[in-house]
């Protein structure tokens, strides 16, 4: 038994120093089990099956729970789920894959208080995160925290409600999952009124009330975005407004609040963590790992026993499987905004 | 096999540099769709360095090319999956 297994996974005189794993039609198989069992999860877990990508675990009241644990460690009351907001959060990332755009404000004009408005949500205080491309709830939440800004909407101890969309759908070229996620804290009441359906499914796309925006700061805030048409994408931390007029941000403090989450060592700290890896992620990073050792040892036995094997090379093998490897990790984070 | 590694060095060379680039660009390039061009030229040079590499070698067998090809198309799934 150990000298099959033995023959099957490392170089020996008896298989000709190729271990049988490592054969083409070992590495033929395996490719094609491995593809073939990707396909499968993706099946699984979308009714509409992306072929051509990962597996996502994303789900709606993940947020919730997630958000509330990071609230609690800094003694922060959690968060209610809001029916409306959940609605606003549903219309905002409608409008996101209709209108085909990636930021805070569309394209038309349209700002995220105005999907507040929409489904009659009368805020004193609002904040927006958004996040897209991730494979895990949990791997969002952790890219949100590791950048200031996001991080500051999700313990701003302002915030008494929270409203989360998970949508599907093709944006600027690529399919992807979309994560909306709005705060707020209702005008009329500071403990906010009731939460309605907290254990509701996720909100059907009922039609909005449409009601006109107000430019007028009484009795609602008026919903002011402090930059200008030209100013750069916004960031969570000028998107928090309230009924108070606040000072303009610093020059710099947007770049500089979302600069931390660019930077490689940030991203690096998240990529790393495998609660941040979908379920098809770690069956590709194990998978991947397992090959680069076997060719690895495959290469490192041969040359400590000085056999010249005039075959394919392992090393080189393993290197490249190693940059995959490496793109698999990094890219298992997606974007925020 | 020291030997024999040192006969193909510039072989060698050129295809770490190629490795070496890829993961270099990927630092400076933040466009996924750039990333994905660069992750699939690297991709589709490796057998072709592989079947050149083993004809010089005058080994280049259906094994050796069904063993490239099947770790090329292992790495076009992944980087399709990736971007």
């Amino acid at each position: 038994m150990l000298k099959t297994i033995k023959l099957f996974f490392f170089p020996h005189q008896q298989n000709q120093h190729r271990a049988f794993i490592l054969r083409h039609y070992s590495l033929l198989t395996l490719t094609i089990t491995f593809i073939l069992l990707q396909i499968n999860l993706a099946l699984f877990h979308s009714s509409t099956p992306q072929v051509l990508g990962f597996a996502r675990n994303i789900y709606q009241q993940d947020f919730f729970t997630l958000v509330n644990q990071e609230r609690a460690r800094n003694q922060l009351p959690p968060l209610k789920e809001n029916s409306l907001l959940d609605q606003a959060a549903l219309l905002k990332a409608e409008d996101m894959f209709q209108q085909n755009y990636w930021a805070h404000v569309a394209p038309d004009g349209t700002t995220p208080w105005d999907f507040f408005t929409r489904v009659g949500y009368q805020y004193s205080y609002a904040g927006e995160n958004l996040a897209k491309d991730f494979n895990t709830s949990a791997g969002v939440v952790a890219a949100w925290m590791a950048s200031a800004s996001h991080r500051a909407n999700i313990l701003n101890p302002n915030f008494k409600e929270m409203g989360i969309a998970v949508l599907n759908g093709t944006l600027l070229g690529k399919e992807t999952t979309l994560v909306v996620q709005l705060f707020g804290t209702p005008a009329n009441s500071l403990e906010g009124p009731a939460s309605a359906n907290n254990n509701r499914p996720s909100p059907s796309p009922a039609p909005p009330t449409i009601i006109p925006l107000s430019l007028t700061p009484t009795p609602l805030p008026s919903p002011t975005l402090i930059p200008t048409p030209t100013s750069p994408p916004l960031t969570p931390i000028n998107l928090l407004v309230h009924n108070q007029q606040k000072p303009p941000l610093p020059p710099g403090v947007e770049a500089q609040n979302y600069q931390n989450w660019r930077s490689w060592r940030t991203r690096l700290a998240v990529a790393v963590r495998p609660q941040n890896w979908g379920l098809s992620e770690k069956i590709t990073i194990v998978f991947l790992l397992s090959l680069i050792f076997l060719l690895l040892t495959d290469s490192l036995i041969l040359w400590r026993r000085n056999l010249p094997r005039r075959n394919s090379h392992s090393l080189l093998h393993g290197m490249m499987l190693f940059v995959m490897l490496i793109i698999t990790i990094f890219n298992s984070l997606g974007a925020i905004l | 096999m020291n030997r024999y590694f040192w006969q193909h060095t510039l072989q060698y060379f050129l295809l770490l540099i190629t490795i070496i680039s890829v993961l270099i660009s990927f630092y400076f390039i933040t466009n996924p769709q750039l990333q994905r061009t660069l992750a699939t030229a690297a991709i589709s040079l490796y057998p072709l360095w592989g079947i050149i590499h083993h004809y010089q070698e005058k080994n280049l067998t259906l094994e050796i090319i069904t063993e490239y090809l099947a770790l090329t198309l292992l790495m076009y799934w992944i980087v399709a999956a990736v971007f």
